[in-house]
């Protein structure tokens, strides 16, 4: 089980303020995308939960334990930052080996097969690795840590279509095979949101969502038509964004949706679609 | 495993190779050296067969102060990569640099046993403190200074670590003072501060006890104070 509980966490480095009362929980074996734009906060949160910096105000638990110096709890978590810790002039085979003798579950065959797959050289030294392949030195280590919460900042920094694409199919094949904890943080919400089933949404370090996709999406739907129809439709409802071509109007709402509702839209002549995950984010967080 | 076990593994082997390479070195002057007496007419056999001193403790001692320099923060953010606590991170570099204050005395009794079949050398911790005496008074003199120094290097690494641009420049100028009132004021300094910097020499080197003892106490006080500094320290770029 590893359930994570962020408490009352706040966060100022100087007179910045990176992170206010922040309460959010992350269920054990679920993937979760933190999502927030730059400086939302969201490095900030994911190292306070790996020990790395401390927080001003507030806990986090993992299991009902404190995070803070805390081995046991630490040696579940695997970051992979975007930020690298290994010394430049180590080898990709070394930082493997390196792994395993801190996370004895580290599977060294699988990271190789990783390598390989991913075209990653593993003699090559982390100085002279391209952004692109820095970065999935930096996914083989949790996908081969079998740790049982993985957090990925940033995971396809710097990848090309195919190498993101052969991620994502491999953390889900992995995460199909033993279901551990997953927090993705990302701006590809697009490319996520199928993987995506919690999702935590920071603006300017305030926490703004804590809610299963799921839930998110159910109460975000688009309905487009005629102008006058969708302001009629609209009119005393909670509009996330909205888009006007001629005649032609769509709108994005954000609220229960209730058989009144659809009755109206039919007979308004309205279609209705669902809303993307981007677009609920681009408008919850501008 | 346990995670101390787990890190004192990972910087043993991070720091096998800099120790060996240290040995290397002082061998290497131990080489120079001899090439030196040998062309200023040393190995004459006409000359008279002296005990020569060599920079063991010099060139060990540097290499001891430049390991704890140059790698302990380095390791710590590789700690701090593989979820280990400052607590453990700093409890495991202890053994390991036991570990290395070991090895360096030992190669260094090695050498000179070696040496001495051909010609008599010894360190010049000997020649310097005769009452430094017989192998294990040396080992135990050259552990506690390679460990202080070790420790040393970890102590100013994490003193600049968590200091600000201000306070990294006074650091940085504080062994100028050391070197300044003497010029400044030479009066003030062969008065008060020379007589008691030599009465505390000599009291330390009076007992051949004495020294290792405060370099180990001295050690445990640089650790405490690491320590401290490590404790809240945050992951910096």
């Amino acid at each position: 089980m590893s359930r994570i509980e962020i408490r009352h966490v706040s966060k100022n480095f100087g007179n910045t303020v990176a992170l206010k009362d922040v309460t959010a929980t992350i269920s054990d074996g679920k993937i979760c995308g933190l999502l927030g734009r730059n400086g939302a906060g969201k490095t900030t949160l994911l190292n306070i939960i790996t020990n790395r910096i401390f927080a001003d105000q507030g806990q986090v638990y993992i299991n009902d334990e404190p995070v803070i110096e805390n081995d046991k709890i630490q040696g579940t978590i695997f970051y992979m930052t975007e930020k690298t810790l290994y010394p430049k002039e180590t080898r990709v085979s070394e930082v493997f080996k390196i792994t395993k003798g801190f996370y004895p579950s580290f599977d060294l065959e699988y990271a190789a097969s990783l390598s390989d797959r991913f075209k990653l050289e593993p003699r090559k030294k982390i100085s002279s690795l391209s952004t692109g392949y820095l970065t999935i030195l930096k996914l083989v280590l949790p996908l081969a840590s079998d740790a049982p919460i993985t957090i990925y900042d940033e995971p396809v920094l710097g990848l090309d279509a195919n190498h993101r694409d052969l991620f994502y199919k491999e953390l889900i094949s992995h995460y199909n095979d033993a279901p551990n904890t997953v927090i993705l943080s990302t701006h590809l919400i697009e490319e996520v949101t199928r993987l995506l089933e919690d999702v935590i949404m920071l603006r300017e370090g305030a926490m703004l969502l804590d809610q299963p996709v799921e839930s998110i999406l159910q109460l975000a739907y688009t309905v487009s038509g005629d102008q006058e129809s969708v302001d009629r439709y609209t009119a005393d409802k909670k509009v996330i964004s909205h888009e006007t071509l001629g005649r032609y109007k769509s709108a994005t709402l954000y609220q229960t949706r209730t058989a009144a509702d659809d009755e109206l839209i039919s007979q308004l002549g309205l279609e209705l679609m669902p809303a993307k995950l981007q677009d609920v984010f681009i408008s919850l967080t501008n | 495993m346990n995670r101390t076990l787990q890190t004192m593994q990972y910087l043993t082997k991070s720091l096998k190779r800099v120790t060996f390479f240290s040995i290397f070195v002082v061998l290497i002057t131990v080489i120079i050296a001899d090439y030196i007496f040998y062309k200023t007419g040393g190995f004459d056999p006409g000359r008279p067969i002296e005990t020569r001193s060599m920079a063991f403790e010099l060139v060990a001692g540097s290499f001891a102060f430049l390991i704890g320099l140059k790698y302990f923060r380095p390791n710590f953010n590789v700690a701090l990569a593989n979820g280990i606590s400052r607590k453990t991170f700093l409890l495991a570099n202890l053994p390991v640099a036991a570990l290395i204050a070991v090895v360096f005395p030992v190669s260094n009794l090695l050498m000179i046993q070696i040496h001495n079949v051909f010609s008599p050398i010894s360190t010049m911790s000997e020649m310097i403190f005769p009452l430094i005496t017989g192998w294990l008074w040396s080992l135990l003199f050259q552990f506690a200074l390679y460990f202080m120094l070790l420790i040393g290097g970890w102590f100013i690494t994490f003193i600049y670590y968590r200091s600000n641009a201000l306070l990294k420049w006074i650091i940085s100028l504080i062994p100028f003072v050391f070197f300044i009132i003497p010029i400044v004021d030479s009066q003030f300094y062969y008065q008060s501060i020379h007589p008691v910097l030599k009465n505390s020499i000599m009291w330390v080197f009076h007992q051949p006890a004495r020294p290792p003892l405060l370099m180990l106490i001295f050690s445990a006080i640089l650790a405490a104070f690491t320590f401290l500094l490590i404790y809240r320290a945050p992951l910096k770029d």
